[in-house]
């Protein structure tokens, strides 16, 4: 088993679409610093109990340390969960036209562990699956964006994961990278809305990153994130949806 | 940039339905001998309703994205929604969605993955009987397809323009339908015009068309006259259309012949899509 690293420190931060009630937030973060795994995830505005369906997502990738990494066998029992939960209910018929089509959602899982040769280096492997981007930040520059590298990638039908496990629903598109790292590295998981809002700001010579060390900066940044999202929505183009930010230190 | 506004509850959209109901109704649909026109255009507005509904349901309920009306024209024009919305004109989607008529249990093929077939029962609401009855008053229907518009565009002065849908074999009796289809389409709210797509059910046994840009290759005058009364695809449609494998070419319009238009309603941007159809 690859060795563990040191306990990173990670901070998440989510907000919900403009309009929308905080309940109804369809992204999902999990993190587990023991395991240095993390994940987000962006559920499918147009599928239903996508909420759970993201949430038990980025759990289960968090949760399957160890697992092989070039299989997804640890989505079985994830879907097993989702069904568990709401196949039971009982739902008008919309409800259950939806429910039969199961729910859907982006994924992006990243792990470190340490290096067997080098001391003092760590790897990383990331997987993804549609529009959810892992951002490595180096002296305050971007220096790795995985799986989309351009503002205008972005569109509204990404690759996504099904909850029902039918044919599709684990799409040939699943994207995996892997790469080194060293202490004082950021690494940054966002959904697509900031993760588009990343690259533009990049591609437009600007310093988005060091933008996200003023919001960390702050006295309650978590108070905080909802008026930042905001005020980027406003002012910097920063599409209207959920939006969620994972940060992990090295 | 036109046709860009978010479809939201605080800002929702508008779709009206304009139903052929008439005598002509009663031909067979499609060269199928064993199915009237009247039968296919029950199905496709039955359909379309069903489909902006799942658009908008989510687990613990439907958000109103939409308001719907359903025109109904033959012998003359009235409000189609019957049951609880009974003489209704414009009432939110999830008034639509808890107010069918009847749910009725249906089957179809799905591929099992394998290699197979298997039948699946599903659920398939009826909110509009097939019927045909009198004569065609088409332009009387636009207008007042244009006074539902009216009504809705002063209170959602900004809303992602209305869409109306005109289900019909295409034959007006109540004169040139051109001049209230334009008058239809020069209506706007700030993002652009109101769009007007045909969907033209025809006795003939020819290929489905989708969403052409010419008029040449249309079976009959009829098609030519409703190519003509339809808007244009807004780019972010024209793009989704593409998207979804429709040949489309530059100035293609909404208009269909034997077809249905459902597919327009998967192009409708409220959000991450799944990119499969629904139905």
């Amino acid at each position: 088993m690859a060795r563990r690293i040191t306990s990173p420190r990670w901070h998440a931060f989510h907000t919900h679409k403009r309009g929308n009630a905080p309940d109804e937030y369809e992204d999902a973060f999990a993190g587990d610093a023991a395991k240095a795994r993390f994940a987000v995830a962006d559920g499918a505005s147009e599928s239903s109990f996508v909420a759970m369906w993201a949430k038990l997502l980025t759990e289960g990738f968090v949760a399957a340390e160890g697992k092989p990494w070039r299989e997804l066998d640890w989505l079985t029992p994830v879907r097993e969960r989702w069904a568990a939960e709401v196949d039971p209910r009982s739902l008008p018929w919309y409800a259950e036209e939806k429910r039969e089509e199961g729910a859907y959602a982006t994924l992006l899982g990243i792990a470190f562990h340490k290096s067997k040769t080098n001391e003092g280096e760590f790897l990383w492997r990331a997987v993804a699956v549609g529009d959810s981007c892992l951002f490595r930040v180096r002296g305050g520059r971007l220096t790795k964006s995985f799986p989309l590298s351009h503002a205008s990638d972005f569109g509204n039908q990404p690759p996504l994961l099904g909850s029902r496990g039918r044919t599709n629903d684990t799409p040939q598109t699943v994207e995996r990278l892997a790469g080194k790292a060293r202490a004082g590295d950021r690494f940054l998981l966002m959904t697509d809305a900031l993760a588009e809002w990343m690259l533009r700001q990049t591609e437009n010579q600007r310093r988005p990153a060091d933008d996200i060390q003023r919001l960390l900066k702050q006295t309650k940044p978590h108070d905080a994130f909802a008026a930042w999202i905001e005020e980027r929505r406003q002012r910097q183009g920063l599409r209207n949806d959920d939006a969620t930010l994972v940060i992990v230190d090295l | 940039m036109p046709y860009s506004a978010d479809i939201n509850r605080t800002n929702p959209t508008c779709f009206i339905f304009l139903v052929d109901q008439s005598s002509s109704m009663l031909e067979p649909f499609g060269g199928q001998v064993e199915k009237q026109k009247a039968e296919g255009v029950a199905d496709a507005i039955n359909r379309l309703l069903q489909n902006l509904i799942l658009k908008c349901a989510k687990a613990d309920g439907i958000r109103d994205y939409f308001y719907v009306g359903v025109i109904g024209y033959g012998g003359r024009v009235f409000s189609a929604l019957g049951g609880g919305l009974a003489g209704q004109t414009l009432v939110p989607i999830s008034a639509i969605a808890n107010n069918p008529l009847r749910v009725e249990q249906r089957t179809r093929k799905v591929d099992d993955g394998a290699g197979g077939i298997f039948e699946q029962k599903f659920k398939f609401p009826i909110w509009v009987e097939s019927k045909a009855n009198g004569r065609t008053p088409m332009c009387e229907a636009l207008k007042t397809a244009k006074q539902y518009l009216q009504v809705f565009l002063g209170r959602f002065a900004s809303c992602y323009p209305p869409l109306v849908v005109n289900i019909t074999d295409g034959m007006a009796t109540d004169g040139d339908p051109r001049a209230d289809a334009q008058a239809l389409r020069e209506l706007s709210s700030t993002d652009g015009n109101a769009l007007l797509f045909n969907a033209h059910i025809s006795v003939t046994n020819a290929l489905p068309i989708e969403f052409p840009s010419a008029e040449e290759h249309l079976p009959d005058n009829f098609a030519k006259l409703l190519f003509r009364m339809s808007s244009k695809l807004p780019p972010r449609l024209f793009e989704s259309a593409r998207a979804d494998k429709f040949p489309v070419q530059p100035e293609a319009r909404g208009f269909v012949f034997n077809a249905d238009l459902v597919s327009v309603i998967r192009f409708l941007d409220i959000g991450t899509r799944v990119a499969q159809t629904v139905r």
